[in-house]
């Protein structure tokens, strides 16, 4: 046993077994245990997972070797043979890490967050199951592992969205976000289909084997398999047109908001485009597609994020903008830039996410669970007398939303920008264009935000703000810790610029990109990303950086001003209910996307069903067969006379089956 | 301890066929020497009788030599009616192997699930229940085409007196069962001159040997058998647009005749098509496959629209077995390798998970004597255990990686994308086929998830649900083992697969070969 457990073949296993085991302990004897084994037992298991997973990955820095796990094979058919086995290399295993260590937090902040409820081991049952299956979607060696751990998150994220079942919008959301997310499953698989009859492999390893003898640069094939991918991204990253499910997720409770659709799964679908990078290097038309979607979503979001009154629907948005920052890293060919946000955005989202938690849960003790007012920003002000902790980390938070020059979101939006800018071309112009007004308006959300919920007078119910305290320490350590990680994630990856060369980040994960950069460079593709910094680009990222600064800080100060006094608020009402009041309205409603698709798709789809089941069953079968029957059965006898043409065979079949019949039923009636 | 028991059974596993065959038909015989008053009994004789069905059937399963044809140990021929060349003649394939396990395995399941749901005329029920299982397995073990015919005929009547006999509404159940009967009757009579023809011509009945003679038929002779054989089995399946019987029968059935129906019966529609319809007539099937493959590719789509109409939970069940089944068509009619395993595969799952689902609609009719979903709601309050039982049940039947229908739905659909294997991949009238089907994993989800929501979530609105009590433990017995195999499957279905492969393989060459050398012919001929 002791051997076994120093073998890291062994260990990496353990690491998405944990939380299953915690999963199931507390799905089978969760409802007859304490509260607090309950959530020893959840948070046990994923800090040991977190645990192995941080030696792993100190072996993995020290020494630079990937990790296979010991497999099983789960199908073999044929060409496709598909093992359940885990792959630790930089990439997966850097993602391995945030789920681990941020899911960690996260178990300790839900111990008091979650401390009143009463399926307080239904809950944590769930979110070690969500742990396990995003680790399986990060660790798994194949895009089938990848797809087990993908609609496994989903799974979990529709029990956990639908936690509180009894009130229907949630059990709604819930299945809003499994429905869409399928929909975007139906392009992964497609994207699967069409790789494996291209390639005879789901394996990553041996896709990569396989693209070193593809010579095209932009083929039509793959481009089809990777926008098939990307239909698949966009559920699960909630991009244009599959964004929809992720605001009304927010009727989850908040840890699961900050886990699951901030910090984690939502960024399920950057990893895979990281993932398969070897692939998407030879798809450039697909890239641009991403590029443009993550610009645009970028933008949309960002918007419709600038007016939402609920705290949590603000972050919902500002995540779906975010990830769109990360596509558009992405479709630049910029791979690594795209982790880097990622990586600061789980722990300043996550951080923002808990702290707006941490603001609920306070104002629930007065308002009650599941009162609106306890997210209404319009209802709050004030609480950072109350609650100076949540308010100085949810301050770092917001500085790094909004980056905030030397904050962590500077570091990897800037990057991302830079990169759109150095482009140079129609598409570098447009999706920095979209990128700089998308920055905008997170700078400007972050701190109405801010100077909302903690500036200002009180707006709310008064014995709300009377017994509004700081939450209770569990809390308050995650909130702190992200806080540290929050502000410093940015320093492991220093732009050129800055003169001082320090880039951990990126040569962590330089072997995972290798393979397609040397492929673009051999093509002298514009995609292949800088090697050597000119001096010419570094006065260009200096530009660039100092842009993104002024406009951050400059329009972090302009919100600040209004929404932190009582004066500027009443005004800013004034002028968005009078002068602007169509734009405002259109925001508002978040574009009537909703409302759209309900009209074009699903109504038609619900209608359709109902007049084919009346044209059908109604009319058909009951108006011509029902009615009819006489008919058929006229019909039937007509068949049975044919048969009986003194064919022997037949009278003797008929005989061997009545007699048996007869003895069988005669000897019933005894 | 299974060899030793299958060892007292039956010595030399030579008869070992027969033996699991008609243990459940003695099992009837004892059952009607036992009066009828003493229901106890009469519910611990039929279940006793299908358990040690089971436990007998499971040494076929360990000891099967997996190859391309027929297990010879386990092969059993006997002249019945030479003068007409009819056999008796037994044997399992890697094929038909899981489908005599499914009917095994379900058997006492069902038995048990009964004794709690079955109230009326509890002995003439426990008997056609019996005689339907000795049927089904049958018509899987028989390797005589005759003798299929027997035992396929043997299930009807059973099966007729369950839906018309025990259904729950007095009016509706009585034009469930005729509108079953008369199907399936036209289907069979049908498929019974078609029989009879082959093996005329034949002078045979034997069905290793039938393949060989129905290629000498002429086309049109080709075209017609095949007509006859594949609308009996569509009926079976059913594919669109032979479905119609179904949500009735499936609706007024009593809760173990719908588990019956959708877990072993439903199997015999598509069994025939990979044992007689396709082998026999490979050319015409593989003629036909673009008008079968649209038909289930309609089922799919149709059969989920249809889930979305309905107000009545064990309806909606019913028809999303449609849509289920047309996957299985698809792809057994793509004839490429991967999907028919996949189909095959998909067979068993279709027939653990629909069965699983129609046990849980069967104790919540037990308990509130209705299925319409306006009566229910907020139901995961009171009954959490069975909320999770049919969550489980829910989302195997949607297909999600770790339980068994994903497995089937990824080999269908993957393996229909690919189109029959010949060289480069292209796009082919499969790969629309497969795109088109799998639209169906996305409307799944929706009318699965919508059900799920309007019985289990929200707020009791109805006062008589308040005091539901969850499930006991005749209830878990009989429904845990299905919930074992769920998973079992979905995460170790190279159990299965390794023993079919040969087999599938096998047919799949010989079906395509049989393609080959008509155009080669045809083109000879030119």
């Amino acid at each position: 046993m002791r051997e076994l457990l120093q073998k890291p073949e062994f260990l990496l296993l353990l690491v998405p077994l944990m939380p299953l085991i915690g999963f199931l302990i507390n799905g089978f004897f969760g409802r007859r245990m304490a509260l607090a084994s309950s959530g020893a037992v959840a948070c046990g298991s994923i800090v040991l997972s977190f645990v192995i997973a941080t030696s792993l990955f100190v072996s993995l820095i020290s020494q630079g070797q990937t990790v296979q796990s010991y497999s099983f094979n789960w199908m073999h058919v044929g060409a496709l043979d598909i093992h359940f086995r885990l792959l630790a290399d930089p990439l997966s295993g850097l993602l391995m890490m945030v789920v681990t260590g941020v899911g960690s937090l996260i178990h300790i902040y839900s111990v008091g967050y979650m401390g009143h409820d009463k399926a307080y081991w239904r809950f944590f049952a769930y979110l070690n199951l969500f742990c396990f299956a995003m680790l399986m979607l990060v660790l798994g060696d194949s895009l089938v592992l990848m797809f087990l751990g993908w609609e496994g998150v989903g799974l979990c994220s529709y029990l956990l969205i639908g936690f509180w079942y009894t009130h229907k919008p949630n059990s709604d959301a819930g299945k809003k976000a499994f429905v869409v997310n399928r929909v975007g499953d139906f392009g992964f698989m497609l994207g699967m289909f069409l790789l494996f009859w291209y390639f005879g492999s789901l394996n990553y390893g041996e896709l990569a084997a396989g693209m070193r003898e593809v010579v095209q640069p932009d083929s039509t094939l793959l481009n089809a398999a990777c926008l098939c991918l990307f239909v698949g991204a966009c559920g699960k990253s909630a991009q244009i047109p599959l964004y929809v499910w992720l605001p009304d997720a927010m009727a989850g409770p908040t840890p699961v908001s900050a886990l699951i659709h901030a910090a984690t799964m939502v960024t399920a679908g950057i990893y895979m485009i990281a993932r398969l990078n070897f692939i998407w290097v030879h798809a450039e038309t697909a890239l641009t597609v991403v590029a443009l979607v993550g610009a645009l979503t970028a933008f949309f979001a960002g918007t419709i994020g600038l007016v939402q009154r609920d705290i949590k629907k603000v972050l919902a948005y500002s995540t779906v903008s975010q990830l769109g920052f990360m596509f558009i890293a992405l479709g630049l060919g910029n791979f690594p830039v795209a982790i880097f946000h990622l990586f600061t955005h789980a722990f300043f989202k996550a951080l923002l996410f808990l702290g707006s938690g941490s603001v609920i849960h306070s104002l629930e003790h007065t308002l009650g669970h599941g009162n609106p007012d306890s997210q209404d920003l319009f209802k709050m002000g004030g609480l950072k007398h109350k609650m100076p902790l949540t308010f100085a980390t949810m301050f770092v938070g917001a500085c790094g939303l909004a980056g905030i020059p030397l904050f962590s979101g500077f570091f990897s939006k800037d990057a991302i920008l830079y990169a759109a800018f150095e482009r140079q071309d129609a598409l570098g112009l447009v999706v920095y264009a979209l990128g700089l007004a998308a920055a905008v308006c997170t700078a400007f959300y972050s701190f109405r935000l801010i100077g909302l919920a903690f500036f200002g007078k009180w707006r709310g119910l008064e014995a709300a703000y009377a017994h509004a305290d700081e939450s209770p320490r569990s809390m308050g350590l995650p909130l702190f810790l992200l806080a540290i990680a929050a502000f410093g994630a940015g320093y492991l990856w220093l732009p050129a610029a800055f003169g001082v060369h320090f880039t951990p980040f990126a040569d962590l994960l330089a072997p995972v990109w290798q393979q397609g950069q040397a492929f673009l460079r051999a093509a002298q593709s514009p995609l292949a990303m800088p090697v050597e910094h000119s001096h010419e680009a570094i006065v260009r990222e200096w530009v660039n950086m100092l842009v993104s600064s002024v406009v951050a800080v400059g329009v972090s100060i302009f919100a600040f001003t209004i929404y932190s006094k009582p004066a500027g608020l009443e005004r800013a009402r004034k002028l968005v209910e009078g002068a602007m009041g169509a734009p405002y309205r259109l925001l508002l409603n978040k574009y009537y996307v909703d409302e759209i698709y309900d009209i074009a798709i699903v109504r038609p789809i619900q209608l359709l069903s109902d007049v084919f089941f009346v044209i059908f069953d109604v009319i058909f079968i009951d108006l011509m067969l029902v009615n009819g029957s006489g008919l058929l059965v006229d019909l039937s006898s007509k068949v049975a006379r044919r048969v009986q043409t003194g064919v022997v065979r037949h009278y003797l079949f008929a005989f061997v089956v009545g007699a048996a019949l007869l003895l069988v039923m005669f000897l019933a009636a005894l | 301890m299974l060899d030793f028991l299958a060892a007292a059974i039956d010595p030399d596993i030579k008869h070992h066929l027969s033996v699991i065959t008609f243990l459940p038909l003695v099992g009837a015989l004892f059952l009607a020497f036992i009066n009828r008053k003493r229901e106890r009994e009469l519910k611990a004789t039929a279940f006793f009788f299908s358990l040690i069905t089971f436990i007998a059937s499971l040494p076929v399963l360990f000891d099967f030599n997996v190859g391309a044809g027929y297990d010879k140990r386990l092969m059993e021929t006997a002249e019945w009616i030479p003068a007409f060349g009819i056999q008796y003649k037994m044997g399992v394939d890697g094929i038909s192997l899981f489908l005599v396990m499914l009917t095994t395995f379900l058997a006492p399941i069902i038995m048990l699930s009964s004794s709690t749901t079955v109230h009326s005329k509890v002995k003439e029920y426990f008997i056609a229940m019996l005689v339907l299982e000795t049927g089904l397995i049958g018509s899987f073990c028989a390797l005589d085409l005759f003798l299929f015919y027997v035992f396929f005929e043997l299930m009807l009547i059973p099966m007729y007196l369950l839906i018309g006999v025990w259904g729950s509404d007095e009016s509706a159940r009585r034009a469930a069962a005729i509108k079953f009967f008369v199907y399936t009757l036209v289907g069979s009579l049908l498929m019974f001159l078609a029989v009879l023809y082959i093996a005329g011509v034949a002078k045979t009945f034997d069905m290793e040997r039938l393949p060989e003679a129905c290629a000498q038929l002429p086309m049109t002779a080709q075209y017609l058998c095949f007509g006859a054989f594949m609308l009996s089995f569509a009926i079976k399946t059913p594919l669109f647009p032979f479905h119609t019987w179904l949500p009735h029968a499936h609706t007024e059935a009593p809760t173990g005749g719908s588990v019956a129906l959708a877990g072993m019966m439903l199997k015999l529609g598509t069994y025939g098509m990979i044992r007689f319809a396709i082998p026999f007539f490979p050319v015409v099937a593989y003629d036909m496959a673009p008008l079968i493959m649209t038909l289930s590719v309609i089922g799919i789509i149709y059969g989920s629209m249809m889930c979305l109409a309905q107000d009545d939970l064990k309806r909606l069940i019913a028809y999303s077995s449609v849509a289920h089944m047309g996957f299985i068509v698809l792809g057994l009619f793509s004839f490429n390798f991967m999907a028919t395993q996949g189909a095959l595969l998909q067979n068993i799952n279709h027939g653990l998970s629909t069965g699983l689902l129609f046990l849980c609609v069967g104790m919540l009719y037990e308990r509130r004597h209705t299925r319409i979903f306006a009566e229910f709601g907020g139901i995961a309050k009171v009954m959490p255990k069975f909320a999770v039982l049919f969550m489980i049940a829910t989302l195997a039947s949607i297909g999600l990686p770790g339980t068994n229908g994903f497995v089937g739905e990824f080999l269908i659909l993957m393996g229909t994308f690919g189109g029959v294997p010949d060289g480069q991949w292209t796009w082919t009238l499969n790969s629309t086929m497969a795109l088109l089907a799998a639209t169906g994993v996305v409307l799944g989800a929706v009318y699965m998830l919508w059900a799920y929501q309007r019985v289990f979530f929200g707020e009791i609105t109805v006062k008589e649900n308040l005091g539901l009590r969850d499930v006991n433990r005749t209830e878990l017995a009989f429904s845990v083992p299905v919930v074992v195999m769920i998973f079992f499957i979905g995460l170790n279905p190279n159990f299965l697969l390794a023993r079919s492969e040969p087999a599938v393989q096998a047919t799949l060459q010989r079906t395509l070969a049989a393609v080959a050398e008509h155009r080669a012919a045809q083109a000879a001929a030119k």
